[in-house]
């Protein structure tokens, strides 16, 4: 990942644009723990013409409080596999022992191991007597194959047995390899986030090396709203479990539902890159939380029926109710969108929200992505050149129309070129494929980088 | 040893040691027998437990599911089956069904993926008039109506699982079951499953494992069980054992291994022990009669220097003796009788003291020529009445560290034995060499009968006498060269015989020099 394409991410960039942008339009509901927004791409729409566009629906959660947070329930599932002897074990232990040692009492904190063979080497507790905890992880040793979805299954009844309580649930999974024990398919750890996330658990994966199954990682953390890494050296890994630490102690809300029922006029088309259910009119999606300072956002490809000149007409109501991290308190917060209708082209055309637009292009460009991957991994090296190379000129021309989001989509442009090349030559390799799924699933999930 | 009595020993030993070991090896095999039997018994005990942990676990599950579908309200279907489906980890998609409509939800516009996946699995597991409200099964000749209930299919990714519910005669709601999520919450391993030795595995009839616990690796190895789950709960569903000890072709080797090692060791202890326990009942045998023939010996020894001196006291007090010379004579014999009688006492007294190893030696330097001459000087009076010369031969200024008293005896039992043994050789010729260790040698040669060579260690073992007719006609009690190798010995020397070129015996006394 260059530094460049860092700049694309939405948390990069000033959202107090946008909101100045729509100021008018819409009305931003904010509650302590976050502000909510519901944007379509346009303002304003042509009169008299029905239109398709996206509506950005997002949560952003303020800053997290330095103190009182909620107490972590957490669980390390660390693999000691034989692919993991010598500096990965090593680094990996040293990453877990400096991830208990951020604990505080309040903390639960648990240690699951797994090769073919799956131990709990901590069972959940308070971290309070860190030093025995500490040996535990210090005596672990590589050997075996990898029993992940064991593993992960164990993980999950150790968070269980204090799920009850007002915890924040986190489990990191870190691995170097593929499930080779037990269900190893990367859409089976996705039905397994889709039910951890119900449980209100999050899974993060943190991958090692060039070996391990990122679809099986994404898939996991992805479904259960949890972050996704990937570090080809494990000398990142301390960094890598401190970050993700720090982003789970930041959290401000959690279990957060979202539901946007659309106004007569818009109909909700489909939800882009991310899962939630379309009943009619009324769009619903979950979050397991939401850290301080993130932005989550949902875009719903909406149809517009034609509007009357001059007039405007409400786009939808979102309403979202969350447990406010600190205070344990059940919240809910709404905010509405609306557009207006004109003639004046020139207005319409001034009324795209640049941040929007390019928040859905970068998704869309991430979806297709993907795509690509899966014609290389099926042996269409040819037909996923074709299509990094029209993401390649999309993003180009988004450039050229819209100069304020050039740096971006230049980038964009040229990181699809790269994969263009090495799909057309057949060097579209493992790196290169965990690279643009880690970058696809930072875009699609608004993961916050290390 | 006869060789009848060997037999008789070899089978009184080796018939038991036989007979143990057989038993042994049948105990062995019994037990072992016996323990994989338990073993498998207490295996099978545990999988059916196992499998009906699992059984419980997914039923109390579809339970749960039902419960929850029986609290949905007919006036909230959609709405309420949205919210199982958004908050319950075990709810993969839920539907509602209607008579001539088939599914009404999910709808048929803005599917999710995941809605058109459970569309599809839908259709291929159920034909399009499958109807859920329907009067389906037949009990004791009535038809029932199953009001709720779960329904199994098996696909390409295993066993599916739905749960439904009638709500009224022309609509049914169900909940297709998360089977990744129902199969983490199975967990296998009892916490007194040894997972070093053993594994067990959650698989379905494809092989496909699903859920595994312990230490030993499947692939490669059979189960050594199978226990499938009841096919109305979990179809396809087994629980399989893996075990690295219950191998049996490996536990029979071990079995003969052990055997056979036993009945060496049983063998060649009772052997050792036999062969040790007959050498000593030999010995003690052998040591009886050497015993008894000293007595007899010694007696007789005594017995003839007391009858001559008895003989010729009573004489001189009878006055036989007429003349001086006579009396002399007389006398003469008395004496040397009673000298004899002397050295015969002093030799058993020796002897004894030995055997007890009370004797104490004075080492000192002997200056091996002066004390040659006196020892010689000493047993004139033997050597002359054997009619034996000696001859010395021994450099100046050889000195031995030894105990005078001692040499002299053992001197005088070497020469003594000659003048008994070699008296038609006329001579003992006495010689010296010294060795580059610092030892000396005296080599006491005769030119008497010699002796067969195989004697050479035994003549001098304590009560041996030779057995032949040089023997026969001279005293002895066998103990006059055992009390020269024990003496030699004590002062750090040793005596050992060889026979003498040309006919004859030679001592060779070895002692160590003083410098």
């Amino acid at each position: 990942m260059n530094d460049s394409l860092r700049t694309v991410r939405p948390r990069g960039r000033g959202w107090w644009a946008a909101a100045v942008a729509v100021a008018a339009l819409a009305q931003a509901g904010t509650a302590g723990a976050m502000t909510c927004r519901v944007e379509p791409v346009k303002s304003v729409l042509a009169a008299d013409a029905s239109e398709t566009m996206m509506v950005k629906v997002s949560l952003k959660g303020g800053v997290a409080p330095a103190m009182n947070r909620a107490p972590i329930n957490l669980c390390l599932v660390i693999d000691r596999s034989g692919s993991m002897q010598g500096e990965r074990i090593a680094r990996a232990k040293e990453a877990a022992i400096a991830a208990v040692e951020r604990l505080t009492a309040e903390d639960v904190v648990s240690v699951v191991i797994f090769d073919n063979q799956i131990d709990t080497i901590v069972p959940a507790q308070y971290a309070k007597d860190k030093a025995s905890i500490v040996s535990a992880i210090r005596a672990v040793q590589s050997r075996g194959s990898t029993a992940i979805f064991g593993a992960m299954a164990q993980a999950a009844a150790e968070i269980r047995k204090n799920a009850h309580r007002e915890y924040l649930n986190r489990i990191i999974l870190l691995s170097d390899g593929q499930a080779n024990v037990g269900p190893s398919q990367p859409v089976d750890f996705g039905r397994l986030g889709v039910s951890l996330m119900k449980e209100g658990i999050s899974v993060s994966t943190v991958g090692v090396g060039l070996d391990f199954n990122e679809d099986l990682m994404t898939n996991l953390s992805g479904k259960s709203d949890g972050n996704s890494y990937f570090v080809e050296n494990s000398d990142d890994l301390p960094r890598i479990f401190s970050s993700e630490l720090g982003s789970a102690l930041s959290v401000v809300a959690r279990k957060v539902s979202l539901r946007i029922d659309f106004a007569a006029g818009t109909t909700p088309l489909e939800i882009v890159g991310r899962e939630g259910t379309i009943n009619g009119a009324t769009v619903t999606l979950d979050f397991n939380q939401l850290y301080g300072g993130q932005e989550k956002y949902v875009l719903i490809r909406a149809a517009f029926s034609p509007g009357k000149d001059e007039t405007s007409r409400p786009v939808a109501t979102a309403e979202v109710r969350y447990v406010d991290a600190t205070s344990s308190r059940l919240e809910r917060l709404t905010a509405t969108g609306s557009v207006r209708f004109s003639k004046d082209l020139e207005r319409v055309r001034r009324s795209v929200n640049t941040d929007v637009l390019l928040e859905a292009e970068l998704t869309e460009d991430a979806i297709a992505t993907e795509k690509a991957i899966r014609l290389v991994d099926e042996g269409k090296s040819k037909e996923a050149a074709i299509v990094f190379e029209a993401q390649k000129r999309r993003m180009s021309t988004l450039a050229k129309e819209q100069p304020a989001l050039k740096p971006a989509a230049m980038s964009r442009a040229s990181m699809q070129e790269v994969n263009y090349s090495r799909a057309a030559s057949g060097s579209f390799d493992a790196r290169a494929r965990k690279e643009n799924t880690r970058d696809n699933y930072e875009v699609l999930n608004q993961q916050m980088s290390p | 040893m006869g060789k009848r009595n060997l037999h008789f020993y070899l089978l009184l030993i080796g018939v038991p040691a036989i007979v143990l070991t057989g038993t042994a090896i049948y105990s062995l095999v019994h037990v072992q027998h016996r323990l994989v039997e338990l073993r498998n018994s207490l295996m099978w005990g545990a999988s059916n437990h196992l499998a009906k942990m699992v059984e419980e676990r997914v039923s109390q599950q579809n339970g749960q599911l039902e419960q929850i579908l029986n609290a949905v309200l007919e006036k909230q279907l959609v709405e309420s089956l949205c919210e199982i489906r958004r908050t319950n980890p075990l709810a993969r998609n839920v539907f509602v069904w209607e008579k001539g409509a088939g599914i009404t939800f999910p709808g048929r516009d803005a599917l999710s993926a995941e809605d058109q996946s459970f569309l599809s699995r839908y259709q291929r597991a159920f034909p399009p008039e499958h109807n859920w409200t329907l009067y389906g099964e037949e009990d004791a000749g009535k038809r029932v109506a199953p009001h709720s209930g779960v329904k199994r299919w098996v696909d390409a990714n295993g066993l599916q699982l739905v749960v439904w519910r009638q709500v009224n005669d022309r609509c049914a709601i169900g909940i297709e079951v998360e089977m990744i999520a129902l199969l983490a919450r199975v967990s296998l391993l009892p916490s007194d499953w040894n997972a070093a030795i053993e594994s067990v595995v959650l698989a379905d009839s494809r092989g496909r494992l699903m859920q595994y616990g312990g230490g030993i690796d499947t692939l490669g190895r059979g189960a050594i069980y199978t226990v499938p789950l009841d096919t109305s709960l979990c179809p396809t569903w087994n629980i399989e054992v893996y075990s690295s000890l219950l191998d049996n072709r490996r536990s029979a080797l071990a079995t003969l291994l052990i055997g056979g090692a036993l009945l060496s060791l049983l063998l060649a202890s009772l052997f050792a022990g036999g062969f040790l326990l007959a050498r000593d009942a030999a010995r003690e045998r052998r040591d009886a009669l050497q015993k008894t023939a000293f007595v007899s010996n010694v007696s007789h020894e005594l017995k003839t220097p007391l009858t001559n001196i008895r003989l010729y006291a009573e004489l001189l007090a009878d006055g036989h003796a007429k003349t001086p010379e006579a009396h002399g004579q007389y006398l003469g014999v008395i004496v040397t009788e009673s000298e004899r009688l002397t050295r015969l006492i002093n030799n058993v007294l020796d002897f004894g003291r030995l055997e007890q190893q009370r004797r104490v030696f004075h080492l000192e330097a002997i200056d091996m020529a002066a004390w040659l001459q006196s020892a010689t000087r000493a047993l004139r009076g033997i050597t002359d009445d054997a009619g034996m010369t000696v001859t010395l031969a021994c450099p100046p200024d050889l000195r031995a560290r030894a105990d005078r008293d001692a040499l002299s005896q053992v001197f005088l039992n070497v020469i003594d034995n000659a003048c008994k043994y070699a008296k038609d050789g006329k001579t003992i010729d006495i010689t010296f060499d010294t060795a580059a260790d610092g030892t000396l040698t005296l080599a006491i040669s005769d030119r008497g009968p010699g002796m067969d060579a195989r004697h050479a260690q035994r003549i001098f073992q304590r009560f041996f006498r030779v057995d032949d007719s040089t023997t026969a006609s001279v005293g002895g009690c066998g103990l006059g060269l055992s009390i020269a190798k024990q003496l030699m010995h004590g002062m750090g020397g040793d005596i050992r015989w060889q026979p003498r070129d040309n006919g004859g015996s030679t001592f060779l006394l070895t002692l160590p020099t003083d410098h």
